[in-house]
């Protein structure tokens, strides 16, 4: 259900959130608008903004392949 | 008769010798101003750095004694009084054991039959995820510290990150995850459900503790051999306290980790190399739960029953307290690893709850900047330089 809200809301708000390539510091988060500069928040104030406001930390991008993901892209059932 | 005599002699000699020795080993009982804690092993490191500072001190010494055990069985032996009865760990002079450091495993000393209660119980997450009722009146909970929990992998691994959705699938389907390279359970190295490490996980990524798939293992010591020294490295994961991980760095890779709803993956750090937390002080790495560290309280007063644990208590807290304690608690707790609520920027109440911003009452965050890099604040020796802040350890904090 959490998985699901989440992309609901990435979906629905953030396209590319964050701002630093791999391990490279950016030019820093100035204090503009929210959303702003490819995505990330500038001065989040809920978790998910939070999570993904503006760093200059390092990241690493991921797409993984999973196979049993639903079409809808939630989660199945544990077994 | 005469030899019977002279054995009940000689034996009665040696009791007294064999009551204080063991091939060496200490009686606890006999070792001075003991205080008596069942922690979480994650938290070993912590307490032998603060155990030596407390055996050196001159204000206020005491020698720890203590077992390492599941979060959630140091909660339930809290609320039960459930006395230690194995055989347990202290923190040793030089005089006990030349040449000893807290980087060195401490030794044992010998209980008694009865145990001995515990003074000091801590639990390295929300205690509402071990036992979700209301804590014995005769019980108080301080949350203490933060700590983060890793993913990590040999350090032969190619692999740099893993996705909440992935470890869905890694730890909660196992083999038949179909999440590569980790699908040999074999080789998913966990922790037994007592555990804050697996239990902070299992929040974190929608898979109860019950159901994860993987070798569980007892102790944070287990999982980092196992992990370090598999002979399939690609398909090895691990989980630990992410300061076991900062001790063992040069064994073992961290994974960057992606919440649900997060679009990048992060480290608890700004990056793989460095070691100052930036990204959990900031929400950006979602894997972390507060160190709770909890005594026993007049239930009429709420004051400790044994005043020595809430100064102990408060050195972990870096409280300023009377007499004021001979070494800088702080330096002691971010030195391993973890961190302290003033220099958090966000909160949370419930395991992997939802973050929201914080602002501590006595924040410390360039303070703390300055122990794991470099801080960009200015320094100071009092507030009046600091602009309408506060000068705090010797930099300017905003309040």
């Amino acid at each position: 259900m959490r998985s699901l809200l989440a992309l609901a809301l990435g979906l629905s708000l953030c396209a590319a959130c964050g701002k630093s390539s791999n391990e490279t510091p950016d030019a820093g988060s100035d204090a503009g608008p929210d959303f702003a500069d490819g995505g990330c928040y500038t001065n989040p104030t809920t978790s998910y903004e939070i999570i993904n406001a503006c760093t200059d930390a390092g990241y690493v991008d991921k797409s993984p392949t999973l196979p049993l993901l639903l079409p809808d892209g939630g989660l199945p059932p544990l077994p | 008769m005469r030899i019977s005599i002279l054995l009940a002699l000689l034996l009665g000699a040696a009791a007294p010798a064999l009551a204080q020795s063991d091939g060496g080993t200490p009686n606890c009982s006999d070792l001075p101003n003991t205080l008596w804690l069942q922690i979480g092993d994650t938290q070993e490191p912590l307490i032998e750095y603060l155990g030596q500072a407390l055996l050196n001190s001159a204000v206020e010494p005491m020698t720890l004694v203590y077992v390492t055990s599941g979060s959630c069985t140091n909660v339930d032996a809290m609320y039960n009084n459930t006395p230690i009865t194995v055989t347990p760990k202290y923190i040793p002079t030089q005089a006990q054991m030349p040449g000893w450091t807290p980087a060195m495993p401490a030794p044992t000393c010998n209980n008694t039959q009865a145990g001995h209660p515990i003074d000091v119980a801590n639990a390295a997450l929300f205690v509402s995820t071990c036992d979700p009722s209301t804590p014995p009146a005769d019980v108080e909970l301080v949350r203490g510290p933060n700590q983060a929990y890793a993913l990590v992998v040999p350090s032969a691994s190619s692999q740099t990150a893993m996705t909440a959705e992935e470890a869905y699938f890694v730890f909660g389907f196992g083999s038949q995850g179909e999440a590569q390279p980790w699908t040999d359970e074999s080789h998913l190295f966990i922790r037994t459900i007592t555990k804050s490490t697996l239990l902070t996980w299992a929040a974190a990524i929608d898979v109860p503790a019950a159901k994860w798939k993987g070798v569980q293992e007892d102790t944070s010591t287990e999982v980092l051999n196992q992990v370090a020294q598999s002979t399939s490295p690609e398909a090895t994961v691990g989980l630990l306290g992410a300061e076991i991980y900062d001790a063992n760095r040069s064994s073992l890779k961290e994974l960057a980790f992606q919440w649900f709803g997060q679009h990048h993956a992060w480290w608890p750090d700004s990056s793989s190399a460095s070691y100052d937390k930036k990204n959990l002080r900031d929400g950006h790495y979602a894997v972390w739960s507060p160190t709770v560290w909890m005594t026993h309280i007049d239930p009429g007063t709420q004051v400790p029953v044994d005043p020595r644990t809430e100064y102990f208590i408060n050195l972990i807290l870096a409280k300023e307290q009377t007499p004021a304690f001979d070494t800088n608690t702080l330096d002691i707790v971010i030195g391993r690893g973890l961190v302290p609520d003033c220099a958090m920027k966000v909160t949370r109440s419930v395991e992997a709850g939802p973050l929201s911003l914080y602002t501590p009452d006595e924040p410390c965050g360039c303070y703390y900047d300055s122990k794991t890099g470099t801080s960009s604040c200015a320094t100071c020796t009092d507030s009046s330089t600091c602009g309408g802040g506060t000068c705090r350890f010797g930099f300017c904090e905003a309040q």
